[in-house]
């Protein structure tokens, strides 16, 4: 009579264990793989980093019988509290808290857990298993629309986002002097669609260098290094002008002394 | 004859047993002890899915998602600065809201549809917060987190010092869960932040939800709850990557480990979770320390058998968090004190000038720059107000009545706090106290209007028209609780997004800021001084990990660079004193008014009284100055180099 109802916890045990094997693996690989697809690095970090510190926890302190919800609550609470400290505890080594270290955290915290755990006597996990509802259209369907809704409402919002990103029309350019008498010179465009620009170099009056036909769509950005000419001297003020190529003219001005 | 207590601790005289056994008897019935696990609180999900019920999950969610489409709109609608697009905000807002406030009123739901619908209710308004700004961090103390962040992820080491948000560095448990998922992940701090503070939105309102049930039946705890999420800083404030919205969701939780796991687990998880909030929110610890301490001597003072036995488990778990949040205060974040005295110094001397009658009180709904808002929504920001005040005053009468557990007393006298929490309102210094306290008195708040709200309406209300007219009622209150809560807690110039506005936080950060703060990571040396408008410097230290600088130098404002039209010798011993290494000045601070009173800082001259913008020969100046180099420029933002200055070029 005794027996069965051992048997039972044990084999829920065992599966339960299986499966933090099983996510604590995968999450190592996913982590260490660079060619993880992104959903699948969220759909296997998110729960490897904010549930199973927490689930451990409560395996490990015999939680006793707990309502899903609860349960839920106190292992995404506990293991927010647990990476929060061992935060503490990475930030006192030497590699901080790397990509490794947090690795190596974890999956040395889940094995030591999951001996202690097992060491436990009668320790179960998780609460009574819960029965799959029987399935309602009604609230399927009704649920299914508000998903489409949230996805559209969000599309929508970034789109409205992107736009106006991108409504602002400007051009960047930058001149900053990088030492041995040069300078870096750049320019970034925020102009709608590709724009053509130039760029002169002028000492003074005197125009030094000119760089024409840069070709930039949204977003891109064009640099060169500088080395100043010799009749550049300290002291001189160097200036670069930029303008747009269609309609002609010139849109920035900006200098800098050249340093002795 | 010693009666042992539930767990064993006390024991009492035959005198003392039977003179409290006739006070019991002579009492009004109390309210019921709560249910011990949620299968024996009423029916399971699958009574709720049966035939012949309203599928009220599905229809909360439904409309919640329909309501988060308009104000999707509503937002593209002020992306252009479209008209209606605020009507339409507040009608998607109630949309959300309503329906499902109307479902837990009207209907009778299950627990477990109810806890669903507040999760529903929960996840639909912090998505109302991220279509805020989908593509970037925006709200100031954001970017404040997002630098320490970024510097966790630079160094890979905590307690480093973060020159916008002095104080977070030393809480950093937000910040290391999100580094923690943004490098094992690769994703960007922004999506692993939305990700982290979306989870602690939704545990935040659940685990409400489940910490009233132990005090009141699941319809009051989901209303009590729906109540909570009207307060100010629900909708965006607490809905922000910031380490207070961590707190808020972990704090509850702590209540609910005590109350929840055995007494030896709970002591040792109870402290665990402490501790993650002492690590995570100076605030939020101290109210949970107090909280733990109120509740521990209420047990003890009640005396009700049904708490004696997790007596020791609160006493325990606030011993241990009270001895931690004072080590922690002293030993590693004594910036702390710096950092909150000056606030509560701040108000609490505006309040005693205005006291003294030194001072007016200040003009409510007064919007800096003239971004104020329409006369309706004064109008029913101050009934919610009215209404919350009264809803607590009528709730604590209701509450003593009940004679509630501990927790309830203690949940009580947070919410019956909420009326001293509007006394800093009356100046300028104190509503950001007033503000923030939201989220912490509401807990109790919450508790008492949802009282008041039972006992109006009992559910199902649709069998009698005045029962109805009650619900009607109701349903009226709560929409003026939330959409004056959004009213109180929440800049005008801020509710959606919109053009640039100069110095009005999240309507500041534009492409072109953003870009030109992006520009400053790749080319200029991390932790140079440079100084700016406030949304500029804030943006600098965010993302291209400069410190920038405010307040005076020498006696004078550093702001003063910014709105002399000249550069003259004042202005020359700013730069040079305070060693400002680069002058970032966006132009279009001379197009319009401050959104949030103030260009620089909030102690600068003129500071939330400016009538007229910064003139255009101010910002113009630096161009024509020729010990400045200008190293960059859009055309609006120019960054200026002062190393000719700093050498003795002048």
């Amino acid at each position: 009579v005794t027996v069965v109802p051992r048997l039972r916890s044990l084999g829920r045990r065992d599966a339960a264990d299986g499966a933090v094997v099983a996510l604590t693996a995968a999450a190592t690989v996913v982590a260490l793989v660079p060619a993880a697809p992104l959903w699948l690095r969220i759909a296997v970090l998110v729960p490897f980093l904010l549930g199973l510190p927490g689930y451990l926890a409560l395996r490990v302190a015999g939680a006793g019988r707990l309502g899903v919800e609860d349960r839920v609550l106190l292992t995404v609470g506990l293991s927010i509290s647990i990476l929060a400290i061992a935060g503490l505890a990475l930030d006192r080594l030497p590699t901080g808290l790397s990509r490794g270290s947090w690795l190596a955290a974890i999956d040395v915290g889940v094995v030591a857990a999951l001996v202690v755990a097992r060491r436990r006597p009668g320790a179960a996990p998780a609460g009574r298993p819960v029965a799959p509802p029987r399935v309602r259209w009604a609230t399927v369907g009704t649920l299914a629309l508000a998903g489409a809704l949230v996805a559209a409402a969000l599309t929508v919002d970034i789109r409205g986002a992107q736009a106006q990103e991108r409504r602002e029309r400007f051009v960047e350019v930058w001149l900053v002097p990088s030492g041995n008498h040069s300078a870096v010179l750049g320019v970034r465009s925020a102009d709608p669609g590709v724009t053509r620009y130039r760029v002169t170099l002028a000492d003074g009056s005197r125009q030094v260098r000119t760089w024409s036909r840069i070709r930039l769509g949204w977003g891109e950005s064009w640099q060169v290094a500088v080395a100043l000419p010799a009749s550049v001297r300290p002291g001189d003020t160097v200036t670069a002008r930029l303008y747009r190529e269609s309609p002609r003219r010139p849109v920035r001005s900006i200098h800098f002394t050249v340093p002795g | 004859v010693c009666e042992s207590a539930e767990a064993g601790r006390h024991t009492l005289s035959v005198q003392e047993l039977s003179h409290r056994r006739a006070r019991e008897a002579a009492r009004p019935p109390v309210e019921p002890d709560p249910p011990r696990s949620p299968s024996e609180a009423g029916p399971s999900l699958r009574d709720a899915l049966t035939p012949n019920r309203i599928p009220a999950v599905g229809l909360g969610a439904l409309a919640a998602a329909a309501g988060l489409l308009v104000v999707a709109i509503a937002d593209n609608l002020a992306r252009t600065s479209s008209t209606g697009a605020r009507p339409l905000f507040w009608a998607g807002y109630m949309a959300i809201v309503l329906p499902i406030a109307a479902l837990v009123l009207f209907s009778r739901l299950t627990r477990r549809e109810l806890m669903w619908l507040m999760l529903a209710l929960g996840a639909v308004l912090y998505l109302v917060k991220v279509m805020h700004s989908p593509l970037w961090f925006t709200f100031h103390d954001e970017l404040g987190h997002l630098r320490t962040a970024a510097d966790i992820q630079q160094t890979g080491h905590l307690f480093e010092h973060n020159p916008i948000l002095r104080a977070s560095p030393f809480f950093p448990a937000l910040e290391t869960v999100t580094t923690a998922l943004a490098g094992l992940s690769g994703l960007s701090l922004f999506v692993s932040g939305l990700v982290v503070i979306g989870v602690a939105r939704l545990i935040t309102i659940v685990a409400l939800f489940r910490l009233y049930e132990f005090v009141m039946p699941p319809r009051a705890a989901a209303l009590a709850t729906i109540v909570y999420a009207s307060n100010p800083t629900f909708l965006y404030f607490d809905g922000q990557f910031s380490y207070e919205s961590l707190a808020l969701a972990l704090a509850p939780i702590v209540l609910l480990g005590i109350l929840r796991l055995a007494p030896g687990a709970g002591i040792v998880l109870g402290s665990t979770l402490a501790v993650g909030v002492i690590v995570t929110h100076h605030l939020t610890s101290y109210a949970l320390c107090a909280f733990l301490a109120v509740w521990a001597l209420l047990v003890v003072v009640a005396r009700r058998r049904s708490e004696e036995a997790r007596a020791v488990t609160i006493a325990a778990v606030a011993a241990i968090a009270i001895a931690v949040a004072v080590v922690w205060a002293l030993l590693v974040a004594p910036v702390t004190s710096g950092y909150i005295t000056p606030v509560v110094r701040n108000a609490v001397h505006a309040l005693a000038d205005v006291a003294s009658g030194g001072s007016s009180v200040k003009h409510p709904f007064q919007g800096a720059g003239g971004y104020g808002r329409p006369a309706w929504e004064r109008i029913v920001s101050l009934a919610s107000v009215a209404i919350v005040s009264l809803g607590v005053l009528v709730g604590l009468v209701a509450a003593i009545r009940r004679r509630p557990s501990a927790l309830g007393w203690a949940l009580a006298l947070t919410g019956a706090a909420y009326p001293l929490t509007l006394l800093p309102r009356l100046t300028q210094a104190g509503t950001e106290i007033s503000n923030r306290s939201s989220g912490f008195v509401f807990v109790g708040v919450g508790y008492l209007v949802a009282l008041i709200l039972v006992r109006a309406v009992p559910a199902p209300v649709h069998r009698r028209v005045h029962q109805v007219g009650w619900g009607l009622g109701s349903l009226a209150v709560l929409a003026v609780l939330f959409i004056g809560g959004v009213g109180i807690g929440w800049a005008p110039a801020a509710l959606q997004p919109g053009p640039f506005i100069p110095a009005a936080n999240s309507r500041s950060i534009d492409p072109l800021s953003r870009w030109a703060a992006i520009w400053a990571r790749n080319h200029l040396r991390p932790d140079s001084r440079l100084s700016g408008d406030v949304d500029s410097s804030l943006l600098m230290a965010a993302y291209a990990g400069q410190d920038p600088q405010s307040g005076t130098i020498s006696s004078t404002p550093v702001s003063r660079l910014f709105t002399a039209t000249r550069l003259g010798p004042v202005e020359r011993r700013i730069i040079v004193a305070d060693q400002l290494r680069y002058l970032v000045v966006d132009r279009r601070i001379s197009d319009a008014l401050p959104g949030i009173g103030f260009y620089f800082a909030p102690g600068e001259p003129g500071a939330f009284r400016h009538s007229h913008p910064i003139p255009d020969a101010a910002v113009e100046k630096f161009h024509r100055a020729p010990y400045l180099d200008e190293v960059f420029s859009d055309g609006r933002i120019s960054i200026y180099d002062t190393r000719k200055l700093l050498r003795g070029g002048r």
